[in-house]
């Protein structure tokens, strides 16, 4: 039986919940194309996931809040993408998870 | 999960038959029992639903253990009421006498043995598909379960759900979601058992009234059968484990259908029962943006079928009883879509050079037809597609219908209620601003879903008995 793709990330999601302000919105930065096959085999929005995931904060595909989601296939292409967008790790979390805010702050 | 989270679920049950019994014509408490508690089933969780949201805007969305204390006392308050009227009155049933044979007692035990032991296995059915995706549909967790979330975790902040746009129906009303959330509340975890078992509850309460009602107006053979026609659409199963609202609007369609059915059999001058049908439809409104398109089109309906019938005056002394009924929780509706929700994302990019396009029209009617032929997934049970829709329909155009005088007004409100809501139906993909072949794609399924248990009852009510036609062959 194919694992729910959505309680597979509802996990990988959790602990950073915990460091999320109650509200408010935050940007959300991934490595790929936002929809995308996952463990369960079949096409999903991942930006759509992580904002079921971490409600009630709102979640916008941008890297302009102060706060910014990274959520990437694992800690080296997440890097990539970091630096290209001239962000900075606030902190690390497991499975390629990560809190961001913008570069130079 | 303690047992007194479990009696918090389902209390709202326990509501809804308080509030059925409250207003049933017969007040004698154990009189057509099971009739009344399938239809509490999705009555309580609407109520209970409303009067959720009402606490949520009332108290900041916190202080859940005042909350509950309330919901318990005020249920058991109402019990109280309806064990006094019950001891006032020891009237006769007010119900015309069926005119059709009833079977045997030990004939009614099997029949119901035999319905419990199809549901049993359909439970199971529905128990392995809800545990193989706890998470339910798409559409389940991406609206649903995603407003349930934010009314569960963000306190008097949930109204940030507004702000969320991303994909679409955040405008979508909260029945489904406020239940879950109090579900969760009264679970004290966010646990995917809640969301399953509401979606069981609407499901099988949905087999069981149609059964129930099918029994009382019928027999309960005709019961069975539309029970089993039901119960074995795998395409019906499937989307109540999988947690959609479809199957609840689908409820709640079928119980206005049924009340209104009922209403016509009433030997006493009383309306009671349009109440119910009020609130029923009002339930289907604050269920999904479809239950507002179904709620007028019954509207429109009952206009046309009591007006023809029986004149202006009929229709005007019955429907301040309809809207009793129906305005409260309307208001409550309104309430959410004028201040809470945003804009709903196909009203507001109608596309209306589709209304002169006649490529649409073909494209939506041969995809109706389609649905129509097919519906219901059925092919899951062998190579050829089994669904019962023509077998019906061919029934239905060799034998004609067969209504009693009195009850052809209920049915044909209730028919003409549905064609009007798949006509609406068949509006909204003319208009609607998403690609077309997308759109009907993915939804025209769910929309016949939600009229599939309204439309078995309607076919098993006008539908003459193969028994009774025999028999007046035979007397000719």
């Amino acid at each position: 039986m194919p694992q729910d793709a959505i309680v597979a990330r509802d996990k990988r999601f959790a602990e950073l919940r915990q460091a999320l302000p109650k509200h408010g919105t935050v940007g959300y930065v991934t490595d790929g194309p936002l929809d995308r096959p996952l463990g369960d085999g079949r096409v999903h929005s991942v930006l759509m996931i992580a904002q079921y995931c971490l409600a009630p904060v709102i979640l916008v595909n941008s890297t302009e809040p102060e706060i910014i989601v990274g959520d990437f296939s694992s800690a080296e292409s997440g890097a990539q993408v970091i630096s290209a967008q001239h962000l900075v790790v606030t902190r690390w979390f497991e499975n390629g998870v990560c809190l961001l805010r913008k570069g130079g702050k | 999960m303690t047992l007194i989270s479990l009696i918090l679920l389902l209390l709202p049950i326990l509501a809804g038959i308080v509030f059925v019994s409250l207003l049933w014509p017969d007040r004698r408490w154990q009189s057509d029992f099971a009739l009344k508690a399938s239809l509490s089933v999705g009555i309580g969780y609407g109520i209970i639903s409303c009067v959720f949201f009402i606490w949520v805007l009332s108290s900041g969305n916190a202080h859940y253990s005042a909350y509950f204390a309330t919901e318990c006392a005020l249920v058991i308050i109402s019990a109280a009421v309806v064990v006094a009227r019950a001891r006032k009155r020891d009237g006769r049933p007010p119900w015309r006498p069926d005119a059709a044979s009833s079977p045997a007692p030990r004939t009614r035990l099997l029949i119901l043995a035999a319905l419990l032991l199809l549901m049993f296995s359909r439970i199971a059915a529905g128990l392995i598909e809800a545990v193989g995706q706890p998470s339910g549909d798409a559409d389940a967790w991406s609206t649903w379960n995603l407003q349930a979330r934010f009314l569960s975790r963000g306190g008097p902040n949930w109204v940030d759900l507004a702000r969320y746009s991303y994909p679409h129906h955040t405008d979508y009303p909260l029945m489904l979601p406020l239940s879950v959330a109090r579900g969760w509340q009264a679970a004290g975890i966010e646990t995917a058992a809640v969301p399953i078992a509401i979606g069981i509850f609407f499901t099988f309460g949905t087999v069981l009234l149609l059964f129930w009602a099918l029994s009382f107006l019928r027999n309960q053979v005709r019961g069975f059968v539309a029970g089993a026609i039901l119960l074995g659409t795998p395409f019906f199963i499937l989307h109540g484990a999988r947690q959609l609202a479809d199957v609840p609007l689908g409820f709640f369609i079928l119980a206005a259908t049924v009340l209104f059915c009922l209403q016509d059999r009433l030997t006493t001058r009383g309306f009671a029962l349009v109440v119910m049908a009020g609130a029923a439809c009002g339930l289907a409104g604050w269920t999904k943006n479809e239950g507002l398109l179904f709620l007028g089109c019954m509207i429109l309906a009952r206009w046309a079928t009591v007006t023809l019938k029986r004149g202006w005056r009929s229709w005007l002394s019955e429907m301040p009883w309809f809207l009793a009924g129906l305005l409260p929780v309307l208001a409550i509706v309104i309430c959410f879509k004028a201040r809470y929700a945003p804009p709903n994302d196909l009203h507001l990019g109608q596309n209306l050079a589709g209304l002169a396009t006649p490529s649409r029209y073909w494209y939506i009617a041969k995809e109706f037809a389609r649905q129509a032929l097919t519906f219901g997934h059925w092919q899951e049970f062998g190579p050829v597609p089994l669904s019962p829709v023509p077998l019906l329909a061919g029934y239905w155009l060799c034998r004609g219908i067969s209504l009693r005088h009195e009850e052809a007004e209920g049915v044909a409100t209730s028919f003409l209620a549905l064609i009007l809501t798949l006509a609406g139906y068949f509006c909204v993909y003319l208009l609607t601003p998403l690609d077309l072949a997308t759109h009907v794609r993915t939804s025209c399924d769910r929309l016949f879903l939600q009229l599939w248990p309204s439309l078995i009852f309607i076919c098993f009510m006008a539908l003459p008995s193969p028994v009774v036609q025999a028999q007046s062959l035979k007397s000719d």
